[in-house]
């Protein structure tokens, strides 16, 4: 098991943003998550990268108990996120914000720039290298993001709503581009989607959070037949 | 050729060469000496400031009290203790910056934003009082007077050139720092906190980092200004020079390299200009401030993207 949650809960005031969950995930898996908005998806991933300690509950990284560390100290164990909203170093160059997360993020504190190249490529990034960030568009941007969390030498993975705002066509690129990490890099990934059909075709394993709590955990061929999932979440009409 | 060795450079040497070889040919004139070294504290104090403000984004507005805490400490060091000036500057330089970054940037490591201008405002707003409750040591509103001269009879020629000095190697570290991996681990946090801390960075550890770098070199220029004018007073902490201080950071180009510099040049020359010519000098220099920001939002290194822009457009013309 790589990343374990028990009961983990974050509240903002009264509301229950994340509330209660237990989460276990395997080595080597890709784990999706989906559910309505507001449903504490993005609140799940903040408290697991340590943007937000947990009000209550414990996240187990590899046996280490990881929260309440600062968020730079998880990444030095080894999870990386990337963001919904898509966010870069605007005003530095593509491989800045790479260099970034090789230097600060990857624990072998000497700057591999073969490792950088090579992630560089993988991603089909290489002309924009010099350009400044902020003149890339959304694509591009999300690939740098990704990028940089890559270049942290990550073993976990984060990806949240990695696909939204994106043409078929780079949909297709990216899902790609997820297995080919998951499968030859070896990174274990869990990964936010809107798109219930793509999450499905990519996932290992899925789980539905709602109102900040878990209502389906399991395979994802039985989601769709899931009452509670339809009722909550797929219901009113297809999508 | 020009376009191999790059114009940018060019210009550097060329205003680098004038400003070493202008004592040589204009030694009686010392009153544009003493702009020029009034200019290379100025500088110094624009750049270090933009460091903090401008790369890293923390808007902390006690600079210029940094500045001031540097020529008391220089002066009071080698007033009362009798070391040679030349070893008490980078001694009182070091210890602004333990000042700064122990009583601004420790507490204000939680702060964001608007919330580190009030606090910075409150710390530089203390100083005055401050200033008056030592009255016995720091002379108080009055001002400290009577702080050695860099050596026994020294000229302005001298103090010419240890402030180009001064103003070389601090402009020389801080390009160093920005395009260092801790410079732009600043701007990173600036950009995108929340992205930066996923990659790893340390905020506290940079946040001290960089007030430490900027109040050091703060401190660095406010102590050799001290003793090459040989008094410092509360007026210091007024206003108008911190207003003057903002204007060329801001007009030069915020985060931008050499920005404050460029606007020193503007606002240090440009006000002696004015002053000779006798014209009505802080309502032009204010005007010239408020069209320079409206029309170049990103201040004077604007120009320098312009200039690079066209000469990339003519160089893919020629090709
Ligand atoms: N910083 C915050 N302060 C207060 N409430 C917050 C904060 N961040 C999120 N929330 C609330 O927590 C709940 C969960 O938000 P979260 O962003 O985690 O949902 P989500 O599942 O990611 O939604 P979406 O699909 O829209 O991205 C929402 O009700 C949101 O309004
Ligand atoms: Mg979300």
């Amino acid at each position: 098991m790589v990343l374990k949650t028990e009961g983990v809960s974050k509240y903002f005031g009264d509301l229950r943003a994340v509330d209660n969950v237990d989460l276990e995930i395997e080595e080597g898996e890709i784990y999706g998550i989906a559910g309505p908005n507001g449903a504490g998806k993005t609140t799940l991933f903040d408290v697991i990268s340590g943007l937000w300690p947990p009000s209550s509950g414990k996240v187990i990284f590899k046996n280490d108990i990881i929260s309440g560390l600062k968020p730079y100290q998880i990444c030095h164990k080894g999870i990386a996120r990337t963001f919904q909203i898509s966010t870069v170093f605007a005003t530095l160059t593509v491989l800045d914000n790479i260099k970034i997360g090789a230097v600060f993020g990857a624990k072998t504190k000497k700057l591999d720039s073969s490792h950088i190249n090579e992630i560089i490529e993988f991603l089909g990034i290489q002309n924009k290298k010099d350009t400044i960030a902020q003149n890339l568009e959304l694509y591009t941007i999300k690939l740098v993001m990704l990028a940089a969390a890559l270049a942290t030498d990550c073993k976990l993975l984060l990806l949240d709503e990695p696909m939204a705002g994106l043409t078929i066509a780079e949909i297709d690129n990216f899902l790609q581009i997820i297995r080919k990490m998951n499968k030859e890099w070896g990174i274990t990934i869990v990964i936010i989607e809107h798109l219930i059909d793509t999450l499905i075709d990519i996932s290992d394993r899925i789980i539905i959070l709602d109102g900040g709590k878990v209502i389906y955990k399991g395979l994802p061929e039985e989601l769709t037949k899931d009452k509670k999932v339809i009722e909550v979440y797929l219901g009113k009409g297809e999508e | 050729m020009l376009n191999k060795i790059g114009w940018k450079k060019m210009a550097i040497w060329l205003s680098l060469l004038v400003i070493v070889l202008y004592p040589v040919f204009f030694h009686s004139n010392s009153y544009i000496m003493h702009i020029f070294i009034l200019f290379f504290c100025w500088a110094v104090l624009a750049s270090s400031w933009n460091l903090l403000f401008g790369y890293a984004g923390i808007w902390s507005l006690a600079q210029v009290g940094v500045f001031v805490i540097g020529a008391y400490s220089s002066g009071m060091m080698a007033k009362f203790t009798g070391i040679s000036p030349l070893i008490c500057i980078p001694l009182a330089a070091i210890l602004t910056a333990l000042i700064v970054t122990l009583f601004v940037g420790l507490p204000s490591l939680r702060l964001k934003g608007i919330y580190i201008c009030v606090f910075s405002l409150m710390f530089a707003d203390a100083l005055p009082s401050v200033l008056t409750q030592t009255r016995k040591w720091t002379g108080g509103g009055r001002g400290f007077h009577d702080i050695p001269p860099l050596w026994n009879n020294i000229s302005r020629v001298h103090y010419y050139y240890v402030g180009f000095a001064i103003f070389l190697i601090s402009l020389f570290i801080i390009y160093k720092i920005v395009n260092s991996s801790t410079g732009k681990a600043f701007i990173a946090l600036r950009d995108s906190r929340d992205f930066a801390l996923s990659l790893g960075i340390n905020e506290y550890k940079e946040r001290l980092k960089v007030f430490a770098l900027s109040s050091f070199f703060a401190g660095l220029a406010g102590a050799f200004y001290g003793h090459y004018l040989g008094h410092i007073s509360p007026s210091s902490l007024g206003i108008s020079p911190f207003l003057l201080a903002i204007a060329m950071m801001e007009m030069g180009g915020l985060g931008r390299f050499p920005g404050a510099v460029i606007g020193a040049v503007v606002l240090v020359f440009g006000s002696e200009l004015l002053r000779l010519t006798g014209m009505s000098r802080l309502t032009i220099l204010g005007a010239a401030v408020v069209l320079i920001m409206l029309f170049m939002p990103k201040g004077l290194m604007q120009i320098v993207d312009i200039i690079d822009n066209i000469k990339l457009r003519k160089n893919a013309i020629i090709k």
